[in-house]
């Protein structure tokens, strides 16, 4: 019976879990800190086993998977329409693994308002979960924006620096894209006969015009969130201000927001508007490769250049969705993953030694090798993989972006190559600097080496990022009809 | 010589007739009691909640009745409703508020009353002589409340601004009226409705077009749309703060439960010409209030522009009345329900930390978040309403207001009002940053933190309010049906 029932709900319980665990949160009183954030972890860890349990159930097909459908608000046919396929799958995957990790590193790196930051953070990961599975526009629009709330509110309270700006900055950018997403929603709802029905949508005929402006819209919004040159300036100050673990959600998951929008929303419904506009984001994805590698390498904040670094890789990630070829796609959702896991863990490794030593810069640091040995081992470790070390996972995904672009778009793919070699440059210049060389600063002789419970937080991740180094096919395997149709839709 | 059953009359009527009953009662009585703040708050309270049973009931049985010049029809009975559900919210506010700043006199009580007796003539009026009288006795009334603080200047300074400007605008509409009468010889809705056409191609167009247009620039008077809101912020500010939250809601309200009915009756005839007005009313309207409100550092004035924005917003539906006029007055109604629960919700909240003087500098609400947890949450919630993000009930109402104009193709003014959507987030955002952002809100200690005491009335509005956003965002179906349903009787009424 209860097992029935959950294996007909599994996208129900993912995204209402995390609120259930929320809302509990509330229930306890403010002082009993373990406690909260011992609630919070459970909630994230059933979630994560719901999800793997769900990820054993998932068929391979064509059509959405695990769908659920009920009226919402009848009167305009809105309706509680969840639906995954492999893409979205394992990005909801990835964002479930990553909440337990991001909730286990804020153990001590949070020490006030414990209660407030577990509760925004657990319905963060409902918006997040949300967005991915909903296959209804009011449903998607509604999650999309009740991200916005949790992550301001984590910059602007447990943020750094200029985090007010940082806040604003993130909020407004955001709204200013996706209100006018809204618009181009209650268009394409009067278009398809007055239905939010994705699929409804994806047979309705638009006209080139009306997918001229409705592209225009939509790439807009996730322009944004991506983000692309030149809408990119809010990122590296939320990055930067965010508190650890809202910078691993922000570009473990929040990014993808972006790219999921371009494979689900903007490209399949509106085909011809995309290959009018392919030349156009492909040259800025191309510049903000190069653009962020660039300016990446000047960064004195270790944070910021990780920050910059992002705008490279999801530049890539655009790379291989506009290619058009089932290869460069694959790579990109492959990117979305990767770089969720290496940028996070480079997020949460750089949050360790900022709790240390309360300080990202750079010049700071230098020759800490000595004395923290396997903190700099695993740093080194991501930064292989995060520039792209075969046999680790970003080599995979690259590997397959740029395979595919060579084959479509090869002049883009030419200059992409260049991003990789800056992204060794950047990276490896800044491991020498911060952890080779002699000791300049006397405080970094006493810097403490990880503890369990940061060990703890890795090693999930190194272990993800070697198995998809390694072995990518079942993920692969598992998205590569949903990939497969996607590039027929948009070649239509 | 009409028929008029008096009997049947008085029982339609009496939704907004018991309240203007017992504020005749309490005005009566009072003088004579020692205890008279307790039983003019019971008494008022008690013919409210009567008479919102009464409206709900007539509401659910309407049938579209005509007596004399007032229209008992479904719509009529809606905006009654949400009269009676802001003057309810609005008395429970104000007990503990007067007894505060020692002005807890009867005539508070009974002047309320008469509003609402005030906005139900003019929702359900059906000639424009009655719904002036409506307007003024409202207006009368509003007066005279907004100078209630009398020992403050600026309360003083509110109520005679406000009887200028309203006075004035008054005439304006007095004078369009005539004017009307003068083209075509009548007052009446239904007339008006059916001649219009004729009328305007006649020779009278002139005296027409001059009489609406004076009827126009007086609506927006009392709306306070662009370019005549510059009252508005003054007589926010000045005004007691339960005075301003009634004017911000209700009487906002009232204003466009006559927009609705003038629409239909008298800019009919050309819709073109008409749709082009709104549209630049609308964007002006919206525009002004929310740059204007940016600046401001004094919530009373923030939330002032924010109504004057929030009207801008309402005119937006209108332009596609001539398309689908139930739509647009469901869409309308929602919004206007939709933006008292948020409004008197955020006022309620300011009510709360009243002690001893009105606490509504942005300043003075560092660290709220922390010091008194739930209202921090509920204040960010009604702000994030306002600002029409979800899942809030203020989103959905947008959502709605926005759908009308989309269908009808006007795609730029929609443009233009997320726009402004997005520049309101940032003064909306604003008291939030002091509630919770800066250094001085994270600072505030917070087992130390001053445990002042709210009423408990405040408190029961902060949650009905609380409750209402946050639920009718999420699940909106039941009373979108209810509002839907009562906005299709405009073809009924004109047989």
């Amino acid at each position: 019976m209860l097992i029935d029932w959950i294996q007909n709900h599994f996208l129900t319980l993912l995204v209402f879990i995390p609120t259930a665990g929320a809302l509990l949160t509330l229930l306890f009183p403010k002082e009993e800190h373990n406690s909260i954030r011992a609630l919070a972890l459970g909630t994230t860890l059933v979630t994560f086993a719901v999800n793997l349990w769900a990820f054993a159930h998932f068929q391979v097909k064509t059509d959405f998977v695990f769908q659920e459908v009920i009226p919402w608000v009848p009167a305009f046919n809105i309706e509680y329409r969840l639906g995954v396929d492999g893409v979205s799958f394992l990005l909801i995957l990835l964002t479930n693994f990553l909440m337990p990790i991001v909730i286990l590193s804020s153990w001590r790196e949070i020490g006030t308002k414990v209660k407030e930051y577990h509760f925004l953070m657990l319905l963060l990961q409902t918006g997040m979960v949300g967005t991915f599975a909903s296959l209804d526009f009011f449903l998607f629009y509604v999650f999309w924006e009740i991200m916005l709330i949790p992550m301001y509110f984590l910059i602007g309270v447990w943020g750094s620096g200029r985090k007010i700006m940082a806040a604003f900055k993130f909020f407004i950018y955001t709204m200013a894209g996706s209100v006018l997403m809204l618009i181009a929603i209650l268009y394409g709802y009067f278009k398809s006969g007055e239905s939010f029905n994705y699929v409804q949508w994806l047979i309705t005929p638009f006209t080139a015009n009306e997918q001229f402006w409705l592209f225009l819209a939509f790439a807009l919004a996730f322009a944004i969130k991506v983000p692309i040159f030149p809408l990119h300036t809010w990122l590296p100050d939320a990055h930067t201000e965010a508190p650890t673990g809202g910078s691993v959600v922000l570009a473990g998951v929040l990014l993808k927001m972006g790219t999921y929008g371009f494979y689900r929303f903007a490209m399949p419904l509106f085909p011809e508007a995309s290959a009018y506009f392919t030349p156009y984001i492909l040259t800025l994805a191309v510049v903000g490769i190069i653009y962020g590698s660039l300016v990446a390498m000047v960064q004195k904040d270790i944070k910021r250049l990780v920050a910059y670094s992002s705008v490279a890789h999801l530049g890539f990630v655009m790379l291989g969705l506009f290619a058009l070829d089932q290869k460069g796609v694959e790579g990109a959702v492959l990117q979305m993953i990767n770089h969720g896991l290496s940028t996070g863990a480079l997020f949460l490794l750089v949050g360790m030694l900022y709790f240390r030593r309360h300080t990202r810069q750079i010049e700071a640091y230098g020759g800490i090798a000595k004395t923290v040995p396997l903190y700099s081992a695993i740093f080194l470790f991501v930064t292989l993989s995060s520039i792209g070390l075969p046999g680790l996972n970003n080599f995979v995904g690259e590997f397959l972006v740029l395979v595919g672009a060579f084959q479509t778009k090869p002049a883009f793919a030419s200059v992409a190559v260049l991003g990789v070699i800056l992204s060794a440059v950047y990276m490896l210049w800044l491991v020498e600097r911060v952890f080779f060389g002699p000791i300049k600063h006397e405080e970094n002789r006493k810097i403490l080496d990880l503890g369990l419970r940061e060990v703890l937080v890795l090693v999930p991740l190194i272990a993800a990022m070697i198995g998809i180094g390694v072995y990518p096919k079942p993920l692969i395997k598992m998205m590569s009809l949903s990939t497969e149709n996607f590039v027929k839709l948009v070649k239509r | 010589m009409i028929n008029i059953n008096w009997l049947q009359f008085a029982g339609l009527i009496s939704p907004w007739g018991i309240p203007l009953a017992a504020g005749l009662l309490i005005l009566l009585i009072c003088p004579f009691l020692k205890n008279h703040h307790r039983f003019s708050f019971g008494i008022s309270l008690a013919s409210l909640f009567i008479s919102l049973w009464l409206a709900c009931q007539y509401w659910m049985g309407a049938k579209e009745t005509v007596i004399g010049s007032l229209l008992f029809d479904k719509i009529s009975y809606f905006f009654v409703i949400l009269f009676l559900i802001a003057a309810i919210l609005v008395i429970l506010l104000s007990y503990h508020f007067l007894e505060t700043f020692g002005i807890n006199r009867p005539e508070f009580y009974a002047l309320i009353l008469f509003c609402v007796f005030g906005m139900g003539c003019m929702a359900a009026g059906s000639d424009l002589m009655v719904i002036f009288l409506g307007l003024e006795i409202m207006s009368v009334s509003l007066y005279i409340l907004a100078g209630f603080h009398r020992t403050n200047i600026f309360s003083i300074e509110a109520s005679l601004k406000y009887f200028l400007v309203g006075a004035f605008a008054s005439s304006f509409l007095l004078l369009g009226i005539a004017f009307v009468y003068g083209a075509s010889g009548t007052t009446d809705f239904m007339v008006l409705h059916q001649k219009g056409m004729e009328l305007a191609a006649g020779d009278t167009r002139l005296y027409l077009m001059l009489g609406l247009g004076l009827v126009a620039v007086g609506l927006g008077f009392k709306v306070a749309a662009a370019p005549f809101h510059f009252w508005a912020p003054d007589v926010y500010e000045g005004s007691p703060l339960v005075v301003t939250a009634w004017m911000a809601t209700a009487v906002k309200a009232a204003g466009f439960a006559v927009i609705l009915r003038a629409v239909w009756a008298l800019f009919q005839w050309e819709p073109e010409l008409f749709g082009k007005i709104v549209w630049i009313a609308a964007v002006l309207t919206m525009s002004v209030g929310n740059i204007s409100a940016l600046l401001q550092r004094n919530l009373k004035r923030m939330l002032a522009y924010s109504s004057i924005a929030h009207a801008g917003y309402l005119l937006i539906p209108l332009v596609a009345f001539h398309e689908n006029n139930s739509g647009v007055t469901a869409s309308v109604g929602f919004y206007l329900l939709a933006y008292i629960l948020m409004t008197i919700g955020a006022f309620a909240v300011l009510i709360a930390l009243t002690t001893d003087k009105e606490e509504v500098q942005i300043s003075d609400l560092t660290g709220l978040g922390y010091k008194k947890p739930f209202l921090g949450f509920a204040l960010t919630l009604f702000l994030i309403s306002l600002a029409g993000i979800p899942p809030t009930i203020g989103f959905f109402g947008k959502y709605y207001l926005f759908l009308q104009a989309v269908h009808v193709g006007q795609i730029g003014l929609v443009v233009i009002a997320v726009i402004n959507s997005v520049i309101s987030v940032y003064y909306y955002l604003g008291p939030v940053v002091a509630m919770y952002f800066t250094k001085e809100a994270l600072a505030v200690d917070q087992k130390g933190a001053a445990t002042y005491w709210s009423p408990r009335p405040v408190m029961v509005v902060i949650w009905i309010a609380f409750l209402c956003v946050a639920l009718l965002g999420l699940f909106p179906s039941n009373i979108l049906g209810m509002i839907q349903q009562s906005s299709g009787t405009w073809l009924v009424a004109v047989k």
